[in-house]
């Protein structure tokens, strides 16, 4: 008796378990169905049909992902962007998250005033994207601007160019700013990744005589890839969304001529038009969304797989 | 149906003699979204004049983000849902939401007796020929000049090109930015072609280009498109980067002398208590008529999917009145659509003055129903011009081409 009371007992454990895993799980499960899978779902059958303005039209298969790829206008428009994108990418990678590597590495020797630093790098993570975009478009601006009153008081006014306005500059500027909202964020991953480190790995090799560059590149940098991976994923997904910045500084065409077109602001501008842009056309710009969403997340996986399999296990 | 079930109760209350004792009546209440979050309190006051004579309906007016307004509009009536009174643009930007339906046709329901044909094209949807929202006011392109600055300069507001272009000059001599106008906002540069352009294409090239007897690259636009070429060194320094703030800060601070936009920003100017003319853009020679630049700014429309369809018709009907056109010309300083109001403001009667020759503002009026829009393509056009990264006609045969191969 004692023996299936006790596998009773253990049974309605269980199910309590389970029901109150259920409990727990329908609300965000709800949210994500709700949120999550039926817009995307709806994207992908948007892409599928015409639209004239707001209203639906026929079915046409493929045909608005082929406008979008091979079209004149619109496939210049994509690649444009795109190529943008990949711009924004290879340089947050190596101004961004380099110089954070370089201050993680810094900071993990312990030097004098830690704490102050650490918390210094990661004060413009904690502000809004919307307050750094403006304030830097201010401190941008060729007439009031603090950056160009200041090359003109130090003497350097050949250099007070209109930096969000030309072409060949707008770019750099934008990425600057984002590289200055978000570097603390890479230096605190690496400067866990670096803490994570048992200290007698370096201590030994210090002991066998090896420089610090020979430390850094052969035990600390393979020790901390798990956090490289982590870092290099998110900045190739924030970096193909990128959308607030440039939309901020720069609105939603681009300008200057395209140099700091998105593909986020292609979206925008496409699905939903603005007021002097157009009108909105839902059909290529859900098609442009679920390219957007294939190419993010098939990369993201394939880069993931493989800097996971660089990783080296520490035992 | 709450308005049907008012006036049922009502009756019966009056059918039992106890209509002098009733309560006040059930109302229908009705939203009003509109983009002009700066006009919000005098749509209220013009709304509580509305409310005196109908006690019976009551109206919220929700002012939304004017960059964001297409697309909150748009997804709420994709939705299902949307206001009942609808504040919508005019022209490509109504027949999106017209095309699709969501609008409630207007034609036999409204008096339009009072609104110029011209004006009613803008809400009309080509595709059916049925009016879908009550035009409500006019903006017509103006060249603001900084009469203070104007005298220390020592210079009065130019007839023609000619003298703009001495004007200028003299003003940059005295060491005062001629023109406060940027071009890092695309639709501010458009706006100022819209001051310069049509003085020299002239008045028939609208109608030429409309129907098709010629295109963008005919030589009269491409000579104007030339003048506006002349501008850059009369901007400020970094025109490149100079936005829409930026112009207007400069303005109103006094560091530039002139200032080409719309006739919306005369509230602004006389807020920041400046001593300013206007005028129309310079004739192209001496003798020649000067011509401003209008639209329609928009229209006041009903949402077809509205349960309250028969009061927000009455409140539509209401807008097409000459007594809301002296409301919106009085409180609101706007050029009413609806003729028959006499505006109390000096700045409102010289605008309607100079009105008597205008030009439709040609991209917005025409061009902006297909992707890509003349707009679009015209202020790209303009950036690389005033730039000096493509030449007029390089320009006109971008804006010809695109215009001609719609996405």
């Amino acid at each position: 008796m004692e023996a299936v009371d006790f596998e009773r007992a253990k049974a309605i454990r269980q199910r309590n378990l389970r029901l109150w895993l259920a409990f727990l799980l329908a609300p965000p499960a709800l949210v994500l169905i709700i949120f999550v899978f039926i817009p995307m779902v709806s994207a992908v059958l948007y892409s599928l049909y015409e639209w004239d303005g707001l209203a639906r039209g026929e079915f046409i298969g493929l045909r608005n992902f082929y406008d979008i790829l091979f079209g004149p206008r619109l496939s210049a428009e994509l690649f444009n962007a795109f190529w943008n994108n990949v711009k924004v990418f290879v340089t947050l990678m190596i101004v961004q998250n380099g110089y954070a590597l370089v201050l993680a590495m810094l900071l993990a020797r312990n030097p004098r005033g830690y704490r102050f630093y650490q918390v210094v790098f990661f004060l413009p993570v904690i502000l809004s994207t919307v307050i750094i975009g403006f304030q830097w478009k201010l401190f941008l601006n060729p007439v009031f601007g603090l950056v160009n009153k200041a090359l003109i008081y130090f003497g350097l006014s050949d250099w007070a160019l209109p930096w969000l306005g030309l072409p060949e500059t707008a770019l750099p500027a934008m990425l600057l700013v984002n590289s200055w909202h978000w570097f603390g964020f890479p230096t605190l991953v690496f400067l866990a990744a670096i803490h994570r480190i048992p200290t007698d790995f370096i201590e030994a090799a210090r002991l066998d005589g090896a420089s610090e560059w020979r430390i850094a590149r052969e035990i600390i940098w393979p020790l901390m890839a798990p956090a490289v991976t982590i870092i290099v994923v998110l900045t190739f997904i924030g970096s193909f969304n990128w959308f607030e910045i440039p939309y901020i500084m720069n609105g939603l065409e681009g300008s200057p001529e395209g140099s700091t077109d998105m593909l986020g602001l292609l979206f925008y501008r496409t699905a939903f038009g603005s007021v002097s842009v157009g009108t909105s056309d839902f059909g290529h710009g859900s098609a442009l969304a679920v390219l957007m969403f294939i190419f993010i997340f098939v990369f993201s996986i394939l880069a993931t797989k493989y800097l996971t399999s660089r990783e080296v296990e520490m035992s | 149906m709450k308005r049907s079930i008012s006036i049922t109760a009502k009756a019966a209350l009056v059918a039992t003699g106890l209509a002098v004792a009733a309560p006040a009546a059930a109302q229908t209440n009705l939203d009003f979204w509109s983009w002009r979050q700066e006009d919000a309190k005098a749509y209220n006051e013009i709304i509580a004049e509305f409310e005196k004579t109908h006690p019976d309906i009551n109206i919220t007016y929700t002012a939304h983000e004017a960059k964001a307004y297409n697309t909150i509009l748009t997804t709420a009536l994709a939705g299902g849902a949307g206001p009942d009174i609808i504040h919508t643009r005019a022209y490509g930007s109504l027949e999106n939401i017209s095309g699709a339906g969501y609008l409630e046709p207007l034609d036999g329901k409204v008096d339009f007796s009072h609104i110029p044909e011209s004006l009613l094209r803008g809400t009309t949807l080509r595709a059916d020929g049925k009016v879908y929202s009550v035009p409500f006011a006019t903006q017509t392109v103006l060249v603001y000049y900084n009469k203070d600055l104007f005298d220390k300069a020592g210079v009065t507001p130019p007839e023609t090109w000619d003298e703009f272009k001495q004007v200028t000059d003299k003003l940059k001599e005295a060491g005062i930015t001629p023109l406060a106008n940027g071009i890092a906002d695309g639709w501010t540069i458009e706006v100022a072609s819209g001051a310069i352009m049509p003085n020299f294409y002239g008045e028939s090239f609208f109608g030429d280009v409309t129907s098709g007897k010629t295109t963008f690259e005919d030589p009269r636009y491409v000579a104007a498109l030339g003048k506006m070429a002349e501008l850059a060194p009369y901007m400020p320094t970094g025109f490149e980067a100079v936005d829409y703030a930026t112009m207007k800060a400069l303005f109103t601070s006094g560091s530039a002398a002139m200032f080409i936009g719309g006739s919306w920003e005369i509230p602004a100017w006389r807020e920041a208590g400046l001593n300013f003319g206007f005028m129309a853009g310079p004739a192209a020679k001496a003798g020649d008529t000067r011509m401003v630049a209008t639209w329609l700014d928009g229209g006041y429309a009903v949402n077809a999917a509205s349960p309250n369809k028969e009061a927000a018709l009455e409140f539509i009907r209401f807008t097409a009145t000459p007594e809301f056109a002296q409301m919106l010309a009085d409180k609101l300083n706007n050029v009413p659509a609806v003729q028959g109001a006499t505006p109390k403001d000096e700045a409102l009667q010289q605008i309607i003055k100079l009105q008597e020759h205008q030009t439709p503002y040609i991209m917005l009026v025409a061009f902006r129903y297909q992707k890509p829009t003349g707009s679009t393509l015209l202020q790209d056009g303009l950036k690389k011009l005033l730039t000096g990264q493509a030449t007029p006609e390089e320009v006109a045969k971008a804006v010809a081409d695109g215009l001609a191969s719609p996405e």
